[in-house]
């Protein structure tokens, strides 16, 4: 292998339904081409997992892939991503994650690790320092996360391990299911529901190795530069985390409101990261060689929901929030303690409660369809039992444990309500406020989700030419962003650390090198680009065309209600206007599949074999 | 009462995240003489409460854009009911 150091050179395949276990090596070729993390799993998953593969069916797979930077002695360096095909959207799913789970997977030996087949019992998987081992899970069955965890790390003592697990959620399929990984999730897609398919309850993983590094001294030195630039320069996140968010975004009419049909929540000062801090917060959590800690630890200290203990990120406050019309910050501590330990996705459960609100104060739905309650906008205690039966598929619940995408099918009359593109749920931003978000959601690889899609928020407010109510440019400016983002996710760093280390949409820096041996710096964008066209291959491949990157009517067609965005829209003819700009900038063309010359321009057709099918 | 009084205009500042804290102020109202620029804004502010703007760890957005978004960018010229908000850079997604 070219490289000498940040990876380990070999791939960890287990078969549940045989309990064969193989170890086989990455090539070199798809590191060089696509880094790692992301862009590897998914060419993992063009390779094993066919466009007529079920999501819940045991033929789909789990395929974790660290990226060079996972796990090692640098700033921020949790990451690792997952691909699988998701029972939410039923197609592609990437998703990521922090917690311990990668790094001591590469210390343990391997850059990546494939869960494949179903288990004939629940089964836990161990994995220590290479050595797998199968054990029994009966016992664990309805346990929480936090309790399934601990019981795992109890019996596999003491030492450098981390353990991701489903809760009843995934057990249960509920196609909103969450992976939790140490108290970090792979939250959205139902990757839970996934693993809930293979009667895999968690895996432990331990490593005590050590990750090689080609140049010690310079990896060294970045690592004691970039703690000292992150201390001072993302102090905003240490105190108040991503909630900080709530209060700027309000400001500028841009946070979901009642399921998005405001864009101003006039009780946001209630749920903003001030009421955090000084009403509910007990501690920063941080993640592997993080140095911000931007995790927010709330405790609810009295009232109803006293006693009630989660990390709350803004999306979590969002979603169970204000467009659930709740300005209690204490119930949404409440909502988000059982999204986590049930092992649901906060942003579409979020998504799923709004609905169920404004179907309920529209008439679609009555008290017979909720097992009596009052759902109303606003009724915190009936957000916490539509959780409940949403984890449990319970009543309504049953029904929204699906997913929009089910739920969209079964009920058509409640499409103009459904707020998703693919069958996902938007995340907390109103594209209304941002219309280069509108593209994001509409052209992201995962459906509508504000990381993989290209997080526009920044840019339209600080750059002269992306006026966030202009149409123009926006193709162009969302599909940097997207390539931006998929060779970090490729890398194992932090979106939030990532700048400090040169990881920009101009990249700079030696630290790639200095880990790996090989300068990607140069290379970085144009990796983006190809991983992002891999996925649209794929996505192309599972029937994705022009028509499946619309947006929802709420968008298109209801004015903002209130805030300072009041009366906006996205309309379908502005939207398209965006659409067809991002087509041509990705060279795709206009049904939204990619051109044959875009293939070769990035050397697809050889990367993926094409030429040999 | 003053013809420079009467063509003074008040402006809302908006302090917003780690920006309460500095200043001690979640928005104030503060008013200026016309023709007062955003440049005139932010002397007043830097002077008043010991800040260095525009520095890059601080948003400043006017009436929802980007100051560097408006036709004259730190020398545009605002007026009374104008709305000015301060708050860290966004990072993340």
């Amino acid at each position: 292998m070219r490289f000498n150091g940040g990876y380990l050179g070999r791939i960890l395949r287990i078969d549940l339904s045989s309990r064969a276990v193989s170890e086989e090596p990455v090539r070199e070729l798809d590191l060089l081409k696509l880094l790692g993390g992301r862009g590897l799993a998914a060419k993992y998953y063009y390779d094993e997992i066919g466009a007529n593969v079920r999501p819940l069916a045991k033929e789909n797979k789990l395929i974790f892939m660290t990226g060079p930077l996972t796990g090692v002695r640098l700033p921020s360096t949790p990451k690792f991503q997952l691909a699988t095909k998701s029972p939410n959207t039923g197609i592609y799913l990437c998703a990521n994650s922090s917690g311990q789970f990668g790094p001591y997977l590469k210390k343990g030996g391997f850059d990546g690790l494939i869960i494949e087949g179903c288990a004939q019992k629940w089964t836990t998987l161990k994995i220590e320092d290479g050595q797998v081992s199968f054990h029994e899970a009966d016992h664990l069955l309805g346990m929480s996360n936090s309790e399934a965890q601990a019981a795992l790390k109890r019996d596999a003592g003491q030492g450098s391990l981390s353990s991701l697990t489903i809760g009843p959620a995934g057990e249960k399929l509920v196609r909103l299911a969450s992976i939790n990984v140490d108290a970090r999730f792979f939250g959205r897609g139902g990757a839970g529901a996934v693993m809930g398919s293979k009667k895999l309850k968690g895996i432990v993983v331990r490593g005590t190795g050590t990750i090689p590094v080609a140049d010690p001294d310079t990896v060294q030195n970045t690592f004691r530069e970039g703690v000292a630039v992150l201390k001072e320069s993302r102090a905003a996140h240490t105190k108040y985390g991503t909630p900080q968010f709530v209060e700027v975004l309000n400001d500028l009419g841009c946070i979901p409101t009642r399921n998005f049909q405001s864009s101003y929540f006039e009780g946001a000062d209630k749920v903003d990261a001030h009421a955090m801090v000084e009403n509910y917060k007990e501690k920063n959590s941080a993640c592997y060689m993080c140095t911000i800690a931007c995790g927010q630890v709330n405790r609810v200290k009295e009232g109803p929901f006293a006693g009630a203990r989660a990390r709350t990120e803004y999306e979590t406050v969002v979603m169970l929030g204000p467009n659930c019309g709740v300005d209690d910050f204490g119930a949404i501590v409440k909502a988000a303690e059982l999204c986590d330990q049930m092992g649901i996705d906060t942003i579409s459960t979020g998504n799923a409660v709004a609905l169920t609100m404004e179907l309920f104060e529209r008439g679609l739905i009555t008290k017979e369809d909720t097992d009596g309650i009052e759902a109303s906008f606003g009724n915190a205690a009936a957000m916490i039992d539509l959780i409940r039966m949403i984890a449990g598929k319970r009543s309504i619940g049953a029904l929204l444990a699906e997913g929009m995408k089910i739920v969209a099918e079964k009920k058509p009359q409640w499409r103009p309500y459904i707020v998703a593109v693919k069958g996902l749920p938007f995340a907390a931003y109103d594209p209304r406020g941002f219309y280069g978000n509108a593209l994001t959601f509409g052209t992201s690889s995962r459906g509508a989700c504000h990381n993989v899609g290209g997080w526009t928020v920044r840019h339209e407010l600080i750059s002269k030419e992306y006026d966030r109510f202009a149409v123009e440019g926006k193709g162009k400016l969302v599909k940097t962003i997207q390539d931006n983002r998929a060779y970090v996710d490729s890398t194992g760093i932090c979106t939030v650390a990532r700048s400090s280390m040169g990881f920009t949409d101009n990249p700079k820096g030696n630290v790639l090198q200095a880990v790996t041996g090989h300068d990607f710096t140069p290379e970085l964008l144009a990796i983006g680009e190809r991983i992002y066209n891999l996925e649209r291959v794929i996505l192309n491949r599972e029937g994705i065309r022009r028509n499946d990157d619309q947006l929802p009517e709420r968008i298109m067609k209801d004015p903002v209600q209130t805030g300072p965005c009041k009366g906006r829209l996205v309309t379908s003819e502005m939207y398209n206007t965006m659409l067809d700009e991002y087509y041509a900038a990705r060279g795709w063309d206009q049904d939204g599949q990619v051109k044959q010359q875009t293939l070769e321009t990035f050397g697809l057709p050889e990367l993926l074999g094409m030429h040999d099918e | 009462m003053s013809e420079a009084s009467v063509q003074a205009f008040k402006v809302l500042i908006r302090y917003m995240v780690n920006l309460r804290e500095r200043t001690g102020k979640r928005q104030e109202e503060l008013t200026f003489s016309a023709g007062s620029t955003l440049q005139n804004v932010i002397d007043r502010l830097n002077d008043r409460y010991d800040l260095a703007l525009p520095d890059g760890s601080t948003m400043i957005i006017v009436n929802g854009k980007g100051w560097k978004q408006l036709a004259n960018g730190l020398q545009q010229k605002l007026a009374g009911g104008d709305r000015v908000s301060l708050f860290p850079p966004l990072l993340g997604g």
